[in-house]
């Protein structure tokens, strides 16, 4: 069984803000790659989504970019998190969890 | 917030945030391409960048407005592909906005806002009327009017007014200066204070104030220069030294518009004991509440206390009261509400045209539209598209419509100078507004709605057959969309030829006397004139100018004869009982004794009459066939004596009988006239009827110097050809047929071309069948005449409803015309036979072509 599955839906977001949080600044690909390989192949993030998600969060002001040459020489366009970044990580983790306990709540067994 | 305001900075940087995404994405598929090893994988994985580009754009963009900007410039090019069609259209609506705006702007300026005086529904005309004689609605007399104001108990406030015309002599020529003499309150009563200083004080509008006066916006802006210095300034008039006061607003325009400068009459006492003196013009203003029925029945009821005070003066006398708008504005409303009618039927004729267009051009975009759908378009944003064209249409055609409604308001307000109020007019946006939602309703309605409501998704599988019929297949609404546009087209030619054929009656009537080659003026002078004084100078004029080189003849008259009606008037023939006990009425006139041979009219028996200087003299009267038919039948009407005339003392006798003249007008029968003959001693600015040898326009220059030098101080007005003041006064009848005319050329235009647009695509669609049809053999002819067949019925269809609306309407339009019936033969087979030709010509055009088309190359579509 193939265990790739789609990223719910809204938390997106929360992914692409934890592995910023960690990784300090990652390029667009790295983020879809570390999330990849954290997540053992589970959650495969689709291009298409992943850039429209990313010009939503630097046009909220959660992450800045700048363009930086990678260790292979290449140009690509880093993101990091701004202060405020931080804190709405903080609110989606938050969010995360309360939806989260709420789903276990409906499926665990009494 | 913020967000927001980050977005419209981006907006500027689209190409370069566009560049930069682009960059972004390929480093990413470069990169892991370089981690795979294969580029084409990663690629596919990746997806289709320019939707991806796309959906992260429309994250920082607008992509609302920018769909919609996207389809009004789509809507643009199609516009531009086309321009015939756009142009078509654009016109189309134009013409119907800018009409419809200007025609009702007119009704509004001038039948529907109030007069531009506070609380104007409560202002009201009053009359002095003689119950016994039907005629009779007579200005006031000051007396009676300081009576009235007292006794009643319905009006807050009365007031009078009399036109005369002063001469300022202060400037370097004499002018004429219209003015309005006053009674007290009469500002009060119209409740407007001057624009610059003040009305008159109570004190200066009692015998015996001081000479003040209140001058025009007009006057003012055009002598002084809209000069604030005005106030303070001293006119010298005719009628004495005036010092200005006041600048009315421009809007007030009571009694007249062009009333230049109101001066308190400050009456005499005995002018105000003169009971029989009727000359005010009377405007009260109700109490709240107060109707004008009821504020009759007061007057009425107050008149009658007074006739028992003054049996002498006053029995028999009575009142009427009626809303000071009807009283102003009566003499045009039905041919406002004629023309708003018209013009609300070009409107429709429009609308159902643009929309029988839209419609024809949805179905040629059939294949699009469908093919749009097939390729997951939703019927909202083909929608969208549509209302942006439509929008686009709409945006075109009223700023057209626009433009053009401000030109003509423009030019009816400078023309229309006979139409009360018509200086007020100005557009109206509220009505601009409706007739550009009306027309864009029907453009964008008919475009979207049909199409949206019959496409199906699996309209796809007809566009890949290649069929067009991919619309709901029936010509129904555009049928009856045509025919409904040449119903209301045959109503406007009919009305347009009933006007017509009535205005070519009245101008081709017979007045009775010869205007040609009859010169006319007038000289101004003022009421206040000594009767005296008035007799000399009339005298000393007709005599220099019968001495003039090219004038035959020259004649006074109170009036110019169908132009002013003369006045109706009782009288009674000495010694003759009235035939049936009434009264009897005559149309009286005073005119000099060259009244006859200046405009030719013939004696019919006696002699012409004779005039003398000496008040003592009694007039020597002429009466016309009519009267001496009417009310002499059988008898000899000459030594005669009647009684009962405006010409004071004396027993005038008839001396002669001359042929009948329409004196009241082209448009009234031949009635009972008696001339009076004699100098006109009491009506110092009388007309001057002058004949000539040559063209009557060729001598007035030097008529006008022979006035001039005889009186230099006094203005020569109305100057002009009697031809062109009989014309003139016929300026309603004709302008109305003017406009019905034009709109119904209009009319039958667009009629025309929604007709052979619907002929022109039902040929369309069987193109194909008649190539077969044409490739097997059939004649020419024969397709030729279904053709004409199938364009014919929509033709008579729409032509009988016509006529049946036209025969509904022919009751209001029978008050509107003269000489002819309402039902009139020629108007509704003229109208019948050019609709039927115009119509024919509509469908011969596409059916030719049709038949002409090489069948080979028809099959091959």
């Amino acid at each position: 069984m193939d265990m790739r599955t789609e990223i719910p839906p809204g938390s997106l977001n929360l992914l692409i803000l934890r592995s910023l949080a960690r990784m300090g600044s990652m390029h667009g690909y790295g983020i879809a790659l570390f999330i990849q390989q954290t997540t053992e192949d589970v959650l495969h993030v689709e291009e298409g989504t992943l850039y429209p998600a990313l010009q939503r969060i630097l046009l909220k002001g959660w992450v800045q970019a700048e363009w930086r040459v990678t260790e292979n020489n290449r140009r690509a366009r880093y993101y990091t998190l701004t202060p405020e970044g931080r804190k709405q990580l903080k609110v989606e983790i938050r969010q995360f969890e309360l939806v989260m306990g709420a789903i276990r709540q409906v499926i665990e067994p009494a | 917030m913020r967000e927001w305001l980050r977005k419209l900075q981006l907006l500027f940087r689209r190409n370069a945030i566009d560049a930069e995404l682009r960059e972004e994405m390929r480093a990413h598929i470069e990169m892991k391409a370089a981690d795979s090893g294969d580029l084409r994988a990663a690629q596919r994985a990746f997806g289709n960048t320019t939707r991806h580009l796309e959906e992260a754009r429309d994250v920082w963009g607008w992509p609302r407005i920018e769909a919609w900007v996207r389809d009004l410039r789509l809507g643009g090019r199609t516009m531009v592909r086309r321009p015939g069609f756009a142009a078509i259209v654009v016109a189309t609506l134009g013409l119907g906005i800018g009409a419809t705006t200007t025609v009702f702007s007119l009704v509004d300026s001038v039948l529907l806002r109030p007069l531009p005086y506070p609380e104007s529904e409560r202002l009201v005309a009053v009359f002095e009327t003689k119950p016994s004689d039907s005629l009779a609605r007579t200005p006031v007399s000051p007396g009676r009017l300081a009576d009235w104001q007292e006794l009643n108990q319905s009006f807050e406030t009365l007031a009078g007014s009399r036109m005369d015309v002063l001469t300022d002599t202060s400037g370097a020529d004499a002018a004429r200066l219209p003015a309005a003499f006053v009674s007290p309150r009469f500002f009060e009563v119209l409740r407007t204070e001057a624009a610059m200083g003040r009305t008159f004080h109570p004190d200066e509008e009692r015998f015996g104030g001081p000479a003040v006066a209140v001058i025009s916006d007009a006057f003012w802006r055009q002598r002084f220069s809209a000069s604030a210095a005005v106030l303070g300034q001293t006119l010298t008039l005719s009628a004495g030294r005036y010092i200005i006061i006041g600048v009315m607003p421009a809007a007030f325009q009571y009694p007249s518009a062009d009333t230049e400068i109101w001066v308190a009459d400050r009456t005499t006492p005995q002018v105000l004991a003169l009971r029989e003196a009727r000359f005010y013009h009377a405007v009260g203003r109700l109490r709240t509440g107060v109707k004008a029925e009821r504020a009759e029945a007061d007057l009425v009821a107050v008149q009658a206390d007074l006739a028992r005070k003054y049996p002498n003066t006053d029995a028999g006398w009575s009142a009427s009261v009626r809303p000071l708008h009807e009283e102003l504005t009566g003499s045009v409303r039905l041919t406002l509400w004629m023309l708003f009618a018209s013009v609300s039927f070009l409107l429709l004729i429009a609308c159902a045209n643009v929309a029988c267009m839209m419609l024809a051009k949805l179905s040629s975009r059939g294949t699009e539209i469908a093919t749009r759908l097939a390729l997951g378009a939703s019927r909202g944003e083909i929608g969208r598209q549509f209302l942006a064209e439509g929008l686009l249409f709409a945006a075109g055609g009223g700023t057209l419509g626009f433009g053009a409604s401000f030109l003509a308001v423009d030019l009816l307000r400078a023309k229309l100078t006979g139409i009360p109020r018509v200086s007020e007019l100005a557009v109206d946006w509220r009505i601009l507004g409706f007739a550009m939602a009306v027309s864009v309703a029907a453009a964008v309605l008919f475009s979207a709605a049909p199409g949206l409501l019959t496409f199906r998704r699996d309209a796809a599988r007809a566009a890949i057959r290649g069929s067009r019929g991919v619309v709901g297949g029936s010509q129904r609404l555009p049928q009856i969309l045509v025919g409904t546009q040449l119903a209301l087209a045959m109503v406007l030619l009919i009305t347009a030829g009933l006007l017509l054929r009535s205005l070519a009656t009245l101008q081709a009537t017979p007045l009775g006397f010869a205007a040609e080659q009859v010169l006319t003026f007038r000289v101004g002078a003022s009421f206040a004139e000594s009767p005296a004084s008035t007799v000399s100078r009339h005298e000393r004029m007709l005599a220099v100018l019968a001495n003039q080189p090219g004038v035959l003849s020259v004649a006074m008259s109170s009036g110019l004869p169908a132009v002013n009606p003369a006045w109706p008037r009782e009288f009674r023939i000495t010694g003759e009982a009235p035939a049936d006990g009434n009264l009897q009425f005559a149309g009286w006139r005073i005119v000099s004794d060259g009244y006859f041979q200046t405009l030719g009219v013939p004696l019919l028996a006696g002699r012409s009459c004779r005039m003398s200087p000496d008040p003592r003299e009694a007039f020597e009267l002429l009466v016309n066939r009519s009267f001496a038919d009417r009310y002499l039948a059988g008898r000899d009407p000459l030594g005669r004596s009647v009684e009962g005339g405006p010409i004071g003392d004396g027993t005038p006798r008839i001396v002669g009988v001359v042929a009948d003249v329409k004196e009241d007008g082209a448009g009234s029968e031949a009635s009972p006239v008696i001339y009076a003959c004699g100098y006109l001693r009491f009506w110092p600015d009388s007309d001057i009827l002058v004949r000539t040898a040559g063209d009557p326009v060729g001598v007035a220059q030097s008529v006008r110097a022979a006035v001039l030098g005889l009186e230099p101080s006094r203005p020569v007005y109305a100057l002009r050809s009697f031809r062109e003041a009989v014309r003139g006064a016929l300026e309603k009848e004709r302008f109305q047929a003017l406009v019905v005319s034009l709109f119904s050329a209009m009319a039958l235009l667009l009629a025309a071309v929604g007709l052979y647009g619907v002929v022109a695509y039902m040929v369309s669609q069987r193109t194909k069948e008649i190539g077969v049809r044409v490739a097997l053999g059939a004649r020419p002819g024969q397709i030729l005449s279904e053709i004409l067949i199938k364009g014919s019925k929509l033709a008579i269809g729409g032509v009988l409803g016509g006529l049946t609306l036209a025969v509904l309407s022919s009751r209001f339009l029978a008050a509107m015309v003269y000489g002819v019936r309402a039902l009139d033969p020629a108007s509704y087979l003229g109208a019948l036979a050019l609709l039927l030709a115009v119509a024919l010509l509509a469908c011969l055009l596409p059916a030719v072509r049709a038949i002409s088309t090489d069948p080979v190359k028809a099959l091959r579509e």
